[in-house]
């Protein structure tokens, strides 16, 4: 198990090393492809009150310094005691769009606006005096926009941290708020 | 953490309630309840004025003694021989004798079951004349009385508004409302409630040779809508709201036809899809109702005809094949038994009352206990005859009575004293 971390000490040290090179911001180079993941924190599930934890995947294209193609990924879960049922809330979401930055030396900040889907899964469970489970998820369009802040470490890798407002487009209209926080690697 | 420890705690205690009932053959002496009756009781008081009318048992007034009848079903030969698994305790009795229904009311009135929901089969049926009797000693046991509409004709959906007008005002206004069944919500608000059987059926079946045959009872959804819908127009004036509970889990359809519920008769069915029940209920803007109950335990038919798709219904809860000549076994059942009752009931409290779902939100719980004396079925709280009581050729016939033949009403009784 030591030699499993020690093990992943080097490697990302040697990523760190390797991506070591001109500030990621001086460059942002422009036909670069990126991609990125993370931890994300999502408020206002519907169902669930409260920040259900989670994680996103993105990929990018950067068509010009400040302009990136952005597809993402995300999921996230939150598992409440009601009182002998326990109330799973799942949010998944898949959505794509463009990402604007404006690239300084030490920082870029950043606004992006996505469309695509959610699924939104809603679980029941019982466990006395029988087990049971009962739910069902449904697919709705949604409409996000966010911002936020990269922060270089080199010229392939940086810090994300944002946040993001998103209108999933069921019947009464669910607020998502979002914070992300995760690493971002142009290749 | 709360929820592991809890799940972890509920877990544990059932294993233990469950392996010791087994070894012990019944009663669990000694083992801590990890339900909260009592919160929940008090969940209830807090509620509802009186929440004995929350409690309704499954009532069926459809038995005769001269000539027999009900008893004979699937050729079954009273008065020793009948259309039971078990002999009650009353024998083949007739739903039309005071002494009889005097007994009933006095066992309904002592499990603290304050409402009885009679199989009903029309104006002028059998059951319909056994009726204003029954309301009579149901009334001096302070004891209400509602309806469950069966499919007793294929015009009953056109004829269902004059059928409940025809209940309201024949046992309910013209006896004074003396013991017409009224629900009372949590708000205070009233109401009366009409259960309905086989109204959400589908249009054809196949049968088990892949034959498909229309259904005759089937009634288009929107043709329940009207109904429902001229009943509400009828009383609205007299009541807050009438409250229509239909025998199905389709709470789209039941939705779509104009019912504020669901009320699921079936006691063959598992508990584990309650839940499910509960949630789309409450998703389709229904109340739903879900059965206290000890199982199943149907006779069988003893004449099928060739080619026939009958085929007998197991027992419930499902168990190893029952031995019904061993004594072991027949008292095997009657724990099964009392573990569905207290599971059924246990998970009725749960999901009623539960804010999750509808019936909390809107002040509803009616607990239908299914059922006091549905022999064929057996389905029956009424005190069945101690097996040791039973004569040699009643023995004969097989039944399975076990050594106390009210242990289910005794066992009814004393969890819903715990609330």
């Amino acid at each position: 198990m030591i030699q499993m971390a020690r093990a992943a000490a080097v490697a990302v040290v040697w990523l760190l090393v390797a991506a070591a090179g001109p500030a990621f911001g001086q460059t942002g180079d422009a036909h670069a492809f990126e991609a990125g993941g993370g931890y994300a924190f999502l408020g206002g599930a519907g169902t669930v009150e409260g920040y259900g934890a989670g994680w996103f995947v993105d990929g990018g294209w950067r068509a010009t310094r400040w302009l990136t193609v952005a597809g993402e990924f995300g999921r996230h879960r939150r598992l409440q005691d009601l009182g002998f049922i326990d109330a799973e809330t799942t949010v998944e979401s898949l959505a794509a769009g463009v990402r604007i930055l404006h690239r300084r030396p030490q920082f870029a900040p950043y606004a992006q606006f996505l469309v695509g889907a959610v699924r939104v899964g809603r679980t029941a469970y019982l466990t006395f005096p029988v087990d049971a489970a009962a739910g069902e998820a449904t697919v709705y369009g949604a409409l996000k926009v966010g911002g936020g802040i990269e922060l270089p470490l080199s010229t392939r890798l940086a810090v994300r941290v944002g946040a993001d407002y998103r209108r999933v487009l069921d019947a009464v209209g669910l607020h998502h708020r979002r914070f992300v926080t995760g690493a971002v690697y142009a290749f | 953490m709360s929820l592991l420890t809890r799940r972890a705690f509920l877990a544990a205690c059932t294993a233990v309630a469950g392996s010791a009932a087994g070894a012990a053959g019944g009663a669990v002496a000694g083992q801590a309840d990890p339900f909260p009756w009592r919160e929940f009781g008090e969940r209830l008081r807090s509620r509802f004025r009186d929440p004995r009318r929350h409690f309704i048992f499954e009532y069926y007034p459809w038995y005769s003694a001269n000539p027999y009848w009900h008893w004979t079903q699937w050729d079954r030969e009273p008065p020793t021989d009948l259309a039971a698994n078990t002999m009650p305790l009353l024998g083949a009795y007739d739903s039309r004798s005071r002494a009889v229904l005097e007994q009933h009311a006095r066992w309904i009135a002592e499990a603290g079951v304050g409402v009885i929901n009679v199989s009903w089969w029309g104006q002028g049926s059998f059951s319909d004349r056994a009726v204003p009797l029954l309301m009579d000693v149901m009334a001096d046991h302070d004891i209400r009385v509602t309806f469950h509409l069966e499919p007793y004709s294929r015009e009953r959906a056109a004829n269902f508004r004059d059928d409940a007008q025809y209940l309201l005002d024949r046992y309910g206004a013209r006896r004074g409302w003396d013991c017409f069944f009224i629900d009372e919500r949590a708000d205070g608000t009233q109401g009366p409630v009409f259960k309905l059987f086989s109204t959400t059926l589908p249009e054809r079946r196949r049968d088990c040779h892949g034959v498909w045959h229309d259904v005759t009872s089937y009634v288009p959804d929107s043709e329940w809508r009207r109904q429902t819908d001229r009943l509400r127009d009828t009383v609205r004036s007299d009541f807050a709201h009438v409250t229509l509970l239909s025998n199905t889990s389709d709470t789209a359809r039941a939705a779509v036809s104009g019912f504020d519920g669901i009320a699921i008769y079936n006691p063959r069915a598992s508990l584990a899809g309650w839940l499910d029940h509960a949630r789309r209920a409450s998703r389709d803007g229904l109340l739903f109702c879900l059965p206290v109950n000890p199982g199943w335990d149907e006779i069988e038919r003893r004449t099928v005809a060739p080619g026939s798709c009958y085929r007998p219904r197991p027992f419930v809860p499902a168990t190893r094949d029952l031995v019904w000549s061993r004594a072991d076994d027949r008292e095997w059942a009657r724990v099964l038994a009392e573990r569905r009752t207290e599971s059924s009931l246990q998970l009725n409290l749960i999901l009623q009352l539960h804010p999750l779902f509808a019936n909390a939100d809107r002040g509803f719980f009616l607990a239908y206990i299914t059922s006091f004396n549905e022999w064929h079925e057996g389905t029956q709280y009424e005190p069945m005859r101690d097996y040791a009581d039973l004569t040699p050729p009643e023995r004969a016939v097989g039944y399975h009575n076990p050594a106390d033949g009210d242990y289910r009403l005794e066992r009814l009784t004393e969890l819903l004293g715990r609330l």
